[in-house]
This record gives C-alpha cells, structure tokens and sequence, in this order.
C-alpha cells in the first residue's frame, strides 16, 4: 500500500482546470504532475462546466495522486440561484435576495450525495438553513 | 511569459469557508485553495480592481458581522505565475510509448535501440509527456496512420509532441496550434530541440485560426466537451480522405463523440483504449468502403 504524503483542497471550475494559480502552486509543491491532474479533472467535470467544484487530492510518497471531486457547496449554488455577489451584513433583520422552493429542491437534489440527509426534505431543510445564514429567504 | 495573479489570503473559521468562496467566487475570484484556517483565493491581476478590493472588505466585514465574529484576517497579495512542474518534471526519465518511440527529457542520457525514434520534450506546463494514456493511445494511432509526405495539424499542441512525432514519422509538414502561451512557447522550444523547425511550426490560437485546409491528418488530444463544437471546423480543414485523430476522451465519452463524428458523416475506424481513456480515428463515410461501427 502505497504511503500518503498529503491532501490538497481546492474549489476550481468544473471542466476548466489549468495549471495557474491555485492548481499550479498547490499541486506544485508536491511534486505532483500538474498536467496530469488537469487533464482529469476536467474530463471528469465536464459535463458540470460553470459551476465551482470543490476536489481533494490525496498525494503519495512517489508523487502519484488520486482524487475525489464533490458537489458544490451549497452556498456556491445558492448565490448563483439569487444572482448575489454579497450575503447579507444582518441576515436575520436584512434580507439580501430571494430563492424559490422549487430552486431549494433542486440545489437539495444535487447536494444529496454529500449530505448526512436520508430524505430531499431533510436535505431541503439544510439548504434553507444556509440560505438563511446568507440572508436569503425561500419564498414558500 | 504568463502574467500575474492576485493572492487573498483569509484566515477564517472553517466552518464559514463554504460561504466565503460562494461570495468570492460571485465576486469574481477564479479559483481557491483551503488548509487549516486559511482560504487562498485567486483572480487574475488584469481583472482586480480598486472596486473590488472595495467590495471584498466590505463582503468579509458582512460575513463576520453576521456570524458574530471579529474582523476576518485578510492579506492581500501579488503572485507571479511560474513554471509550478519543475518538481513534477525533475523525476521524468524516458518513456517507450511504441515498439520505436521513445519520449525523453533533454537532462536524462538515454540509449536509443536501433530504429527507434526519439522525441526530446521538456514539458515545462505543458501536456504531452508520454506519461498519460491519451498521449500514448494518440502516439500509437498516429503510428499507424501517418503516411509519408502528409501534412498534419495538431489542435491543443501541448508540449507538441504529436506534431514532432508526425514529422519523425514522415510527414511532410505539421502545424501545432495552443490557444495556452504556455503550450506556444513550449511546443516552439521542443520543436527546436528536435530539429523540426523547418517542417513544423506552433501558432497560438484557435481551430479558426488555421486558415489552410486540406490536411491528410488532424489530431486533437482535448477533452470532449471543448471537441464536439469544433467538428464542423476540424473537418473543413480536412482532406477528403483525411483522417481525425481524437483523444482526452474517457470510455464513457465514445458514443457521445461517434454520434457528433456520425453528424459530420464521418465514421470511427479504429479506436485504443488503456485504462479509463480512449482515442478514435475517424475518417468520412464517403471514403470507407466496409461496414463502420458508430
């Protein structure tokens, strides 16, 4: 078994890898072949292009890596459903933008997989807390 | 060379990191790299402005506000891009990729056997080293395909490692094109270390850049997703019995990828795989006499 030599946590866009910053540096640093990892990550995502993915790389001791790529955070794919730059300074008293049930559903859906929620409305219910978090209400 | 980048570096709570790049990101900021309590965010020195500084101090004291922190650590600075694989690219040694070729990094003596050829590639940060399938699958297709006196195009050149290949095949002329300066100025530099010069040459930029046609062979080693929308224009520029080359496909890419050839009316005739990738050629219908398999 090969030995671990470290984790590198990025968050980069989906299918558009390359090796400027953050992939050259973090990947750099430990030797891994930055071009390789392009290649597959963004063979990979392709299919998710304009979303952020977020990816960790597990590195061993002669330089070969292996990765895991999750879904988006839920804030990621919030912000994008509100079309928001910036969360709220107050979220309990100043609401900055507003989702749609329907749009909590679907984030819910695709988020599924990374989340500790056996139902979509357990899921849903996590999602709105986020969304809450950020000053956006779910309009009901 | 490539340019600059400029680095922010928030030192935050873990459990706000998710937040912070879903605002970062909608603020602009390209790319991000967590360890610990530390968020490093990324955005190209053209594209940061007094405006947005602005707006990021005003974003991180919005989020600290709201989760009742004090003031997020914030350092901003400038990171120029460099060559981040001289690591990687210290521990290459030569690679067979064929039953004759042969890739090697100018610092690593090699012994070549009889008839084999020797492509020289310094990769630097570019793709094609021979250590990745696709390179290898392309390399043999290639093999294969090449004909003496062809000319051939290379779409997404990299190291320029096909179109050197090409040329020490046979081929009468190959043009490697990159839309990447890293992959321009790198395939030049392997051009010249291989002595191809005067039949191989690199152009930065895109398939509607190449304005001559009539190619006997064009390669593209991408990723699907960049390849199915330049079918029409790759197979403009090809010869009427001309052969595509395509690879940077996995497995599960190949039907995806013969229906859009199959739109084109051109048709799979042979194909390798290794491992979870892929490489196909393809030529159009009109010139296969036998049955195609899409």
């Amino acid at each position: 078994m090969k030995k671990i030599a470290g984790f590198i946590k990025l968050q980069i866009p989906a299918g558009q890898a390359n090796p400027a910053p953050p992939v050259g540096p973090a990947l750099g640093q430990k030797g891994v072949n930055i071009m390789e990892f392009c290649k597959q990550f963004n063979a990979r995502t392709q299919a998710q292009a304009g979303l952020i993915i977020p990816v960790v790389i597990t590195v061993f001791s002669d330089k070969s890596f292996t990765f895991v790529t999750k879904t988006p955070p839920a804030a990621v794919l919030l912000a994008r459903a509100a079309k928001i730059e910036k969360g709220s300074a107050e979220p309990n008293k100043t609401k900055v933008a507003q989702v749609t049930k329907k749009q909590v559903r679907e984030i819910a859906e695709m988020k599924m997989p990374d989340l500790n929620a056996n139902t979509v409305e357990a899921a849903m219910s996590m999602v709105a807390g986020t969304a809450r978090s950020m000053g956006i209400t779910v309009e009901e | 060379m490539p340019g600059s980048f400029i680095e922010v570096v928030v030192r935050t709570e873990p459990s706000l990191f998710d937040e912070l790049i879903a605002l970062l990101h909608a603020a602009g900021f390209q790319g991000f790299w967590e360890e610990d309590r530390t968020v490093r965010a990324y955005i190209a020195e053209d594209l940061w402005s007094a405006a947005l500084s602005d707006s990021l101090h005003s974003l991180l004291s919005s989020l600290a506000y709201s989760h009742s922190l004090p003031p997020i650590d914030v350092t901003i600075g400038s990171l120029q891009d460099r060559n981040w694989n001289e690591a990687w690219e210290a521990t290459i040694v030569p690679v067979r990729v064929t039953g004759k070729i042969v890739i090697a990094p100018t610092w690593h003596p090699i012994h070549p056997e009889p008839g084999d050829i020797v492509l020289t590639i310094d990769p630097k940060m570019s793709f094609g080293t021979g250590y990745h399938e696709t390179t290898r699958l392309m390399l043999r297709l290639l093999e294969k395909e090449i004909r003496t006196g062809m000319r051939m195009l290379d779409v997404g050149t990299g190291t320029g490692v096909l179109a050197i290949a090409a040329i020490k095949l046979g081929a009468a002329g190959a043009i490697g094109i990159d839309t990447d300066e890293w992959s321009f100025t790198n395939a030049g530099e392997n051009i010249r270390l291989n002595h191809v010069a005067d039949r191989c040459l690199v152009r930065r930029g895109d398939i509607d850049s190449v304005g001559e046609t009539g190619f006997d062979l064009i390669a593209a080693n991408i990723q699907r997703n960049v390849i199915e929308p330049m079918i029409p224009a790759l197979v403009d520029r090809l010869a009427p019995a001309g052969c595509l080359l395509l690879s940077g496909l996995l497995l599960g890419d190949r039907d995806a990828i013969a229906q859009k050839l199959s739109a084109a009316r051109l048709g799979i005739f042979t194909e390798e795989s290794e491992n979870e990738w892929i490489a196909v050629g393809a030529r159009p219908l009109s010139t296969q006499r036998t049955n195609t398999r899409i």
